[in-house]
């Protein structure tokens, strides 16, 4: 009982500055609103006809023949930079995640000096932005698809790396010993055990970044590298609002595609 | 005593499993008092005893998995201390857990073959994930415990008697020569039970293959084992053939502290 009650008023006391703190917080915010200017500060004067203008043509796309025609090729255009580079990151992602796991290494000291080089050469990848890549890769290699690709591979696959290292580590630990007890090596335990066990995880995210690829590579049209987001930034500039929407129309049904796809794959290897 | 090349090579004469005064203490907490303990080859035995007696650090102790604290663990005459994590030890002694140690996401073909990843090279492992190897065997044993049918079957798909008989083959296929089993039956219903014991003491009966089991149920052990080991508190209560086995025996071993009941 003794010992108890110290550590029993320490958590009370805890609790209480925490409360104290969200009051604190919760009172700064609502100050702060009477700082800001709402008749002009926030909404752009006549702002409210361009959002509906905006808006509306959600549901007005622009659906001419010659307009669908261009929007295909510039689908096509988005998805090949998409799955190029997210081939590229496979290629970074895949071998890099397997070190970065530490699942391998013969020793505890290699395993430390693995895992660290990996992961500090995964975070670099992952720390600049693909449209900070595109600009430095078109800066050295022109407006050519291989910048495109490159772009969107790198930091990618310092993502991919990152998330395979971890749902590889995070296996149950049951049948990995079973493995080992049967006389398996760490390899052998991590093609019969670690690999299949985290593959479902990692097949699902990597559809999930195919089609976080989709939504970049289209971005990556307004460094000049063409495909969708040329397209909607050339229509913005003609204040064309029903073409806009044409092509983000066209990014949401290869999104719902890519996610269809997934969702089927999924179903087969899950267990 | 017997560690020399002589005893090594001489197998067939050298007991299964020693313990020679082995114990077990986790810092301050001794879970396994020092204890003795012979095993002969081919012998049946059921280690009994309530919760926390030391059932599973005794089976971890003979396989390889802890260290002693104290004492020695011989296996065919073998120190385990000296032998590698691996195929040697792999070929001296396997294991059968509770439950949950199958792959889920492969076959259970795939699971049986898991017992000859200690002998196969690194490239027939790889080509085994595509093309199954040595797939007769692994259909023998799967056949001996009567689950031919599920051989392409994902093994989380399995109930839990059918995933104790896909541990049970994968075993087989190992082929040690000592067997452990820690409660190999805790999660079945008594019937599914008694038919998993059965089978496993049937099994490694036939490959003449020693069996050391833990086991909550006290008939399986006296109708499968030939001798049981009663553990209490990590002492060792009784260790006597199945025949000499007494109920009074049986009620100290599991009686309550400070509460007896019926007398």
């Amino acid at each position: 009982m003794g010992t108890e009650a110290p550590a029993e008023a320490g958590r009370t006391r805890a609790i209480e500055s925490r409360r104290a703190i969200t009051l604190i917080l919760l009172g700064a915010f609502a100050l702060s609103l009477f700082g800001v200017n709402w008749s002009d500060g926030v909404f752009r004067p006549r702002g409210l006809g361009a959002v509906g203008e905006t808006l509306g043509a959600m549901f007005r796309p622009d659906l001419s023949p010659d307009l669908l025609s261009t929007a295909a090729a510039a689908a096509w255009q988005t998805a090949a930079y998409a799955v190029a580079g997210l081939t590229v990151a496979l290629a970074i992602g895949i071998p890099l995640g397997v070190i970065a796991s530490g699942t391998i290494a013969r020793s505890r000291v290699g395993a430390v000096t693995q895992v660290g080089t990996t992961r500090a050469v995964l975070a670099f990848f992952r720390a600049i932005h693909e449209l900070v890549w595109a600009l430095l890769f078109v800066a050295a290699l022109g407006l050519s698809p291989m910048a495109a690709v490159l772009a969107l591979g790198i930091p990618y696959g310092g993502i991919l790396g990152r998330i395979y290292a971890e749902l590889l580590q995070d296996v149950p630990a049951a049948p990995l010993d079973a493995l080992r007890r049967a006389g398996a090596s760490e390899w052998r335990v991590f093609l019969f055990g670690r690999l299949p066990m985290a593959l479902p995880d990692m097949l699902s995210y990597t559809f999930y970044r195919l089609e976080c690829g989709i939504r970049s590579a289209a971005v990556l049209g307004w460094v000049g590298l063409g495909g969708l987001g040329f397209q909607v930034q050339i229509a913005l500039e003609d204040l064309a609002y029903g073409r806009v929407w044409t092509f983000l129309w066209v990014l949401v049904v290869m999104v719902v595609l890519v996610d269809l796809w997934s969702s089927q794959v999924r179903r087969r290897i899950v267990p | 005593m017997s560690r020399g090349l002589l005893a090594s090579s001489n197998h067939s004469n050298a007991p299964a499993v020693v313990l020679d005064g082995t114990s077990k203490r986790y810092e301050q907490a001794t879970v396994l008092a020092p204890l003795s303990l012979s095993v002969s080859p081919g012998e049946r035995v059921a280690v009994v005893g309530p919760s926390g007696a030391g059932k599973t650090t005794l089976l971890r102790l003979i396989a390889g998995a802890v260290a002693p604290s104290t004492g020695s663990v011989e296996l065919l005459g073998k120190d385990v201390a000296s032998l590698r994590p691996g195929r040697e030890l792999a070929r001296l002694v396997g294991m059968i857990a509770q439950q949950f140690d199958l792959v889920p996401n492969l076959s259970v073909l795939h699971n049986v073959l898991v017992g000859r990843l200690g002998e196969w090279s690194f490239g027939r492992s790889l080509r085994s994930l595509v093309w199954p190897g040595e797939q007769r065997l692994a259909f023998d044993a799967l056949e001996r415990v009567g689950v031919t049918h599920l051989a392409h079957q994902r093994a989380g798909r399995l109930s839990g008697g059918e995933q104790q008989r896909v541990a049970i083959a994968r075993v087989l296929v190992q082929h040690p020569s000592v067997v452990l089993a820690d409660e190999p039956v805790a999660s079945l219903d008594p019937a599914r039970a008694r038919e998993v014991v059965r089978l496993l003491t049937a099994v490694t009966e036939e490959q003449r293959e020693t069996l050391i089991a833990s086991i909550h149920s006290i008939n399986l052990a006296r109708e499968f084992f030939d001798r049981i080991v009663g553990l209490r508190n990590g002492l060792v209560q009784f260790d006597t053939p199945t025949t000499g086995i007494h109920d009074h025996m049986l009620e100290d071993l599991y009686e309550i502290e400070g509460l007896r009941s019926g007398d």
